[in-house]
């Protein structure tokens, strides 16, 4: 009897398994072999893209990939990174480069039906003021690309105002800062909790928050440059988790992390690449409130040539670039000079110290992310081989790597240089990298010139810029990383890149047939 | 038994009381303000406070938590300080995703479990050596490397199931059940091997009792002394084991999340955390502590059931 048992028991079991791996079996067949039709691009994003509700104003470059499907801006990055105009048919400076004004697009509708105005434009860019809109912080008051007015002398005109010339504002208002949201959301912005209000190529249809977010094309959107029907971004959060999305087929590209890139292709992941991410340490403190030898720039620079960057790469940044630049190789304003000159020298580097009355050293302490730890760990090394103390303070609190900006003097990040004068004005200068407000008349002179340059002078302007950066010590740059995604070459086209950027264009995602 | 049942009530509504204030306590000792977080990166000291003021961080702590506590009791555990979303509606849209999870990774292992601590309890010899080895080595397995390996062979290798994400049952029930089967099986695998381990000794020493061995004396079918008197015997134990890993499931399952992309419970924790999301660190903690205090009022009923020592006790 108790065999007979066992055996029932047995067979029932086996039973329900092979239900189960045949149910699976059956339905995966959707889920895995295609990963998505012709009609669908799934895309698994490196972070949640909308952690704080859609207005992409609240956020950075690394959401513009996601709210170009929803939003257009003023300008767009072309494809070699340049801006064009996007919302704006025509634009012009006055002869002093103080005022820029813009000839708005007409018949350009909005997701709430309102239509694009330059009153709507004007009350846009009026939410300057507003410190949690992240993307406005490079117009902040203040700083060197300062928007100091904004007028709408007609229905289809702006005029930006600006207290210093500029050359190149444009680059500016590209993507996600020069994102227009539709003139409801903008008089009640608790609108955009429930879902964006722009006038791009797609409208999100539904949204499982932090999960799935399902975008589908609007009629009329030209089926030539966005040729899916249905765009899913699928946020993976974990790089291993992305990665085996993508391998199993439930993603058609990912976002695919530097660590894993070797992975992806040894297990038949096409990969398109592209450089522009620095891996710098960010000089936060330049006065010394908190922690005395960096108001001195011989300290900053000491740092900069105990560094062994080639090492670096070799153990703890496989697949990057060795780079003393504080911008990408690509830009215009790369500097090889800079290489030679910063070139690891511990002689060198004891020698600064010395010079700045540390040749004993001092200790200082670092907050990190458990991600950098081990290259935080790396440079602590070759610190100490000159006597300095770095402590390194690892946490998984993003409120407390915040909060270290303003109580540390550096910390290490990863650096977007999509828009050189962007992020310089709007981080490094402006930002959230200067907490203590400090001012450099040689880095304020170049961001100025920079700025105001054009045409043929705008390569050397952004030259003196990048070596004003290194030279004034504001920045250790180590190496020059790539951005990969991962795309399934059955189904699609490998994705490009705008210039520098980090993050491919939606436009550039087209079907194999 | 209905005084017994009205008393565990009463305990575990006091428990989920307690539970709250001590959240509501926690997360005002922590440190930081919302204003802080609501008002933005580069905000100054007064939009701070004026911050503070509107979310009535400046009212004194029997206040804010009576406050708190009025709304919770009606399904409303505020907004989130980050995207100002209602926090009840939220984690309710996350609770199906880790419910599901835990309760089919607990029932999985349950029936692995008991069926295979029974046939090394009963049949002992090399079928109880083998049991024994194999839940040993699944004990000393991490559930994480047991789901990257299951990731894979079945995803990666096999292209059976899908190897990350959570499609509702409403959706689709096939990639319900599809969505489901690795994750369950990396946390059941483990599980199993506990209560086996547990079964195996309780029936062990179930057999050995003297009751038994009346039955055994009186001619009671060998089927009928092992499955409802030796197993009922041993049961205690197994049901504890049983609770008390639907807890950990239910609670700490943060990693299996993070591997399989599974928007649950566990993510919306470490996200509130992470940001100090003070109102939506107090929502997950109050929902743990229900199901903690579920959990535990089920287990106690169903042991005062196999034991009616435990209804006296």
């Amino acid at each position: 009897m108790t065999g007979f048992t066992f055996k029932r028991l047995g067979v029932s079991t086996l039973a329900l398994a092979v239900a189960t791996v045949s149910l699976a079996a059956c339905g995966s067949s959707t889920n895995s072999a295609g990963g998505s039709s012709s009609t669908t691009l799934t895309i698994g994003y490196d972070s949640d893209p909308a952690p704080q509700g859609y207005d992409p104003l609240l956020y950075g470059g690394g959401q513009r990939l996601f709210y170009e499907s929803a939003y257009q801006s003023l300008f767009a990055e072309g494809s070699d990174g340049q801006p064009v105009p996007e919302l704006v048919s025509t634009f012009g400076y006055n002869k002093a480069k103080t005022r820029m004004t813009l000839k708005l697009k007409s018949g350009v509708t909005f997701t709430d039906g309102s239509k694009l105005t330059a009153q709507l434009v004007k009350a846009n860019l009026d939410r300057r003021s507003n410190s949690k809109l992240q993307a406005y912080s490079g117009f902040a008051k203040g700083g060197s690309t300062e928007i100091k007015d904004v007028t709408a002398p007609s229905a289809d005109t702006v005029v930006l105002t600006f207290p210093t010339a500029q050359g190149s504002f444009q680059t500016n208002l590209a993507g996600v800062p020069g994102a227009i949201v539709g003139a409801k959301a903008i008089s009640d912005p608790s609108l955009l909790n429930r879902g964006p209000d722009g006038s791009g190529p797609y409208k999100m249809r539904a949204a499982v928050k932090g999960s799935s977010y399902t975008m589908s094309r609007r009629p009329g959107t030209d089926k030539g440059t966005y040729p899916f029907q249905t765009v899913v971004y699928k946020p993976y959060l974990d790089k291993n988790a992305r990665l085996n999305a993508q391998i199993s087929g439930q993603s058609d590209a990912s976002l695919i992390d530097t660590s894993t890139e070797r992975t992806a292709a040894s297990n038949g992941v096409s990969l398109a690449k592209n450089g522009g991410t620095m891996l710098d340490l960010l000089v936060f403190d330049k006065t010394g409130v908190s922690a005395k030898p960096f108001a001195d720039k011989n300290v900053r620079l000491a740092l900069s040539y105990a560094i062994d960057r080639d090492a670096f790469v070799k153990t703890v940044a496989k697949g990057a670039e060795p780079t003393a630049n504080a911008f990408p190789k690509s830009s215009p304003g790369y500097d090889p000079a800079l290489n030679t000159k910063y070139a690891y020298d511990v002689a060198k580097a004891k020698q600064a110290l010395k010079k700045a009355g540390h040749s004993n050293g001092f200790s200082f302490t670092v907050t990190a992310s458990p991600t950098d730890q081990a290259a935080l760990e790396f440079l602590q090394n070759q610190f100490k081989a000159i006597g300095v103390d770095m402590k390194i303070d690892v946490t998984t609190s993003t409120g407390q790597l915040f909060a270290a900006v303003n109580t540390e003097p550096l910390g290490f990040l990863p650096l977007t240089m999509s828009n050189e004068i962007g992020v310089t004005a709007g981080v490094l200068v402006g930002g959230f990298a200067n907490p203590h407000k400090a001012q450099d008349p040689v880095i304020g002179a170049a961001l100025g010139a920079a700025s105001n340059a054009s045409g043929t002078d705008h390569a050397a302007a952004l030259k003196k810029l990048n070596g004003a950066l290194i030279d004034e010590g504001w920045l250790i740059p180590v190496a020059e990383q790539y951005a990969y995604a991962g795309y399934n070459a059955k189904v699609l086209k490998a994705p490009t890149y705008p210039g520098t950027d980090g993050y491919p264009l939606l436009s550039s995602f087209k079907p194999v047939a | 038994m209905f005084t017994y049942v009205a008393r565990r009530i009463g305990l575990g509504a006091v428990t989920v009381l307690v539970a709250s204030a001590l959240s509501f306590l926690l997360v005002h000792a922590s440190g930081g303000s919302p204003g802080a977080i609501t008002a933005g990166e580069g905000a100054t000291k007064a939009q701070i406070a004026a911050e503070n003021v509107r979310l009535g961080w400046d009212r004194p702590l029997v206040a804010q938590y009576a406050s708190w506590l009025g709304h919770a009791v009606r399904s409303d555990l505020g907004v989130s300080l980050i995207d100002g979303h209602g926090i009840w509606p939220d984690l309710m849209q996350r609770v199906p995703v880790t419910a599901s999870m835990a309760v089919f990774a607990t029932l999985f292992s349950a029936i692995l479990g008991i069926l295979a601590g029974v046939v090394a309890a009963v049949r002992r010899g090399r079928l109880d050596r083998m049991i024994t080895v194999t839940s040993g080595i699944m004990l000393s397995l991490p559930q994480f490397w047991l789901g990257i390996l299951l990731v894979y062979l079945l995803s990666v290798k096999a292209h059976l199931l899908p190897a990350t994400g959570y499609v509702g049952f409403t959706v689709s029930p096939a990639q319900y059940v599809q969505s489901l089967v690795l994750p369950v099986l990396a946390l059941g695998l483990t599980g199993a091997a506990i209560i086996a381990r547990t079964t195996r000794a309780g029936m062990a020493n179930a057999l050995q009792q003297e009751h038994i061995r009346t039955l055994r004396a009186l001619g009671t079918p060998l089927w009928r002394i092992r499955y409802l008197h030796a197993l009922r015997f041993a049961g205690a134990p197994v049901v504890s084991v049983i609770g008390i890993q639907f807890i950990a499931l239910f609670g700490g399952s943060v990693i299996i999340e993070q591997l399989f992309a599974l928007p649950g419970l566990g993510q919306a924790a470490q996200g509130a955390i992470n940001t100090h999301d003070f109102p939506a660190v107090q929502g997950v903690v109050v929902i743990a502590t229900v199901v903690v205090v579920v959990t535990n009022l089920v287990l106690d009923l169903v042991l005062a059931a196999l034991d009616p020592k435990v209804r006296a006790a």
